[in-house]
């Protein structure tokens, strides 16, 4: 554990450094994504303050399931955001480093880049959420214990979805399309699911849970999750998590290390 | 991001009859209006030039007896065909699977000044995307601009939602941009929600920003060729 955690502080520090020499970008990017976050709260703003609230629920109820939205998105590009950049490393032979390094190939993948410009926004949010948490909803020892819980499960979720695309990855050299689809889909859980027709809604919560990703999480915080929704959470996470080493034991079995 | 809007907006209008002027019928057309647009304006294949300056690519293009900008503006009407033959057949299969209530105004003079338009929103977007393309002769970080423009017209340009869903002081300065009249403007006209008077108004906006973009891009490149070192070549 703890040499993983110093070539991820190694990993981390490249990365670092790398933003630093082109500061003008990371500033940019770090204007961009704000100005993205604030355009759509004035959106959610215009719209509740037009329609009154959304699927039965207020304009601080929705501005609390589009922060968390932003939170898990924000976190899972942070840690995962080498799959980004796998498919170069499965076409230039690059990977075939990564497998003889006495370490886990899938932590290299993962971890091989992280944004720091995401670290800056992630704080700020974690900052504006936390306030506007606080002043909107009542948050008791078990409401905080079971978000954090969920937040974990919705991590987990995650990283078993990167772990498919990186197998996808392997098997095919197409790792782009595939994460694209999966952010559009969790693109739809800036607003909470339920809002959704009953075909969307279930697809986004059994096929892929997207609900359990970032719509379960924020309900948690607001006290509105049942126990069964915890206890499917669980299983869906077991699920994944067990699919997605499957798919990557497989995937490493097929791989030929073709392009070195 | 086309499906995310549509059960987005299907969700809001699940009890109303008429939100920001939009029946539900409107809205939906107008998402799958921008879909359409997207492809005839904002497709685009000059997004490389930045990378070909960078590259010293474009030595390959200058010394050769065609203008750069036709030849970019060539490359671009190739991937607007292709993306028009795309997100016909996405939206040809959304309206079959779907079956969603669209609202189509009759035939007006509104739908023949689309044939002045549509041209002049692509060539604006052109001379937008060729002038942040340009950005290459100077530095090689040309990816964050982009990402900023991209950001802006998502928003300004209408392509998440209809501009007038905003509050009405970010809906003035959007007017003051280049942006509404790229996809936002041509969709309101086929959808029959702008007047005469608008309708003049957004034209005659739209032919002076592509005027001046098209300037701004003429200036922008002969003062670029000064520096260019063909870097990589």
């Amino acid at each position: 554990m703890k040499r993983y955690l110093r070539v991820w502080l190694q990993l981390a520090h490249i990365s670092f450094s790398e933003q630093i020499a082109t500061r003008f970008s990371s500033v940019l990017f770090l204007l961009s994504k704000t100005l993205r976050f604030v355009f759509f709260l004035l959106f959610i703003f215009s719209l509740t303050d037009r329609i009154g609230g959304l699927s039965g629920y207020n304009r601080d109820q929705i501005i609390i399931f589009f922060l968390v939205f932003n939170f898990v998105d924000i976190a899972t590009q942070l840690f995962f955001r080498g799959v980004y950049f796998f498919r170069q490393k499965v076409v230039n032979g690059e990977f075939d480093f990564y497998l003889v390094k006495p370490m886990s190939p899938l932590f290299r993948i993962m971890a091989g880049y992280t944004d720091f410009m995401d670290l800056i926004t992630l704080i700020a949010l974690v900052i504006y959420g936390l306030k506007f948490t606080v002043e909107t909803v009542e948050l008791t020892p078990v409401i905080i214990f079971s978000s954090v819980l969920m937040i974990v499960f919705s991590f987990l979720i995650s990283f078993s979805i990167h772990v498919w695309v990186v197998a996808v990855g392997i098997l095919t050299t197409e790792v782009d399309n595939a994460i694209m689809v999966y952010r559009d889909l969790t693109s739809m859980a800036r607003f909470p699911v339920d809002v959704y027709s009953a075909p969307v809604r279930i697809f986004l919560t059994y096929i892929v849970p997207v609900a359990f990703i970032m719509t379960v999480p924020a309900k948690s915080l607001m006290g509105l999750a049942s126990p069964l929704t915890f206890a499917i959470s669980a299983v869906i996470v077991f699920c994944f998590l067990l699919s997605g080493f499957y798919l990557w034991r497989y995937a490493l079995s097929q791989y030929s290390s073709a392009s070195s | 991001m086309l499906l995310t809007s549509y059960f987005l907006w299907q969700a809001v209008f699940n009890d109303k009859t008429e939100i920001f002027g939009y029946s539900q019928n409107q809205m939906l057309s107008y998402i799958m209006l921008v879909a359409v647009l997207q492809s005839a304006v904002l497709a685009s294949r000059s997004i490389d030039l930045a990378g070909v300056i960078n590259s010293g690519e474009l030595s390959n293009i200058i010394i050769r007896p065609i203008s750069n900008l036709w030849y970019w503006l060539s490359r671009d009407a190739a991937d607007k065909a292709l993306n028009l033959i795309f997100s016909a057949v996405e939206i040809f299969l959304l309206v079959v699977l779907l079956r969603p209530p669209l609202a189509w105004p009759g035939f007006s003079h509104s739908a023949i000044s689309l044939l002045l338009i549509l041209p002049l929103a692509t060539l604006l977007y052109y001379f937008i995307n060729y002038l942040f393309g340009l950005t290459g002769f100077w530095t090689n970080e040309v990816w964050a601009p982009r990402f900023l423009l991209m950001v802006v017209m998502q928003f300004l340009a209408g392509l998440m939602f209809p501009l007038d869903v905003l509050p009405q002081n970010i809906q003035d300065f959007a007017a003051w941009t280049p942006f509404p009249y790229l996809v936002y403007f041509p969709a309101q006209v086929i959808l029959g929600k702008i007047g005469d008077a608008g309708l003049v108004n957004g034209l005659a906006a739209t032919a002076v920003w592509t005027v001046i973009f098209g300037i701004l891009v003429e200036i922008i490149w002969r003062r670029g060729l000064r520096v260019y070192g063909a870097e990589g070549r």
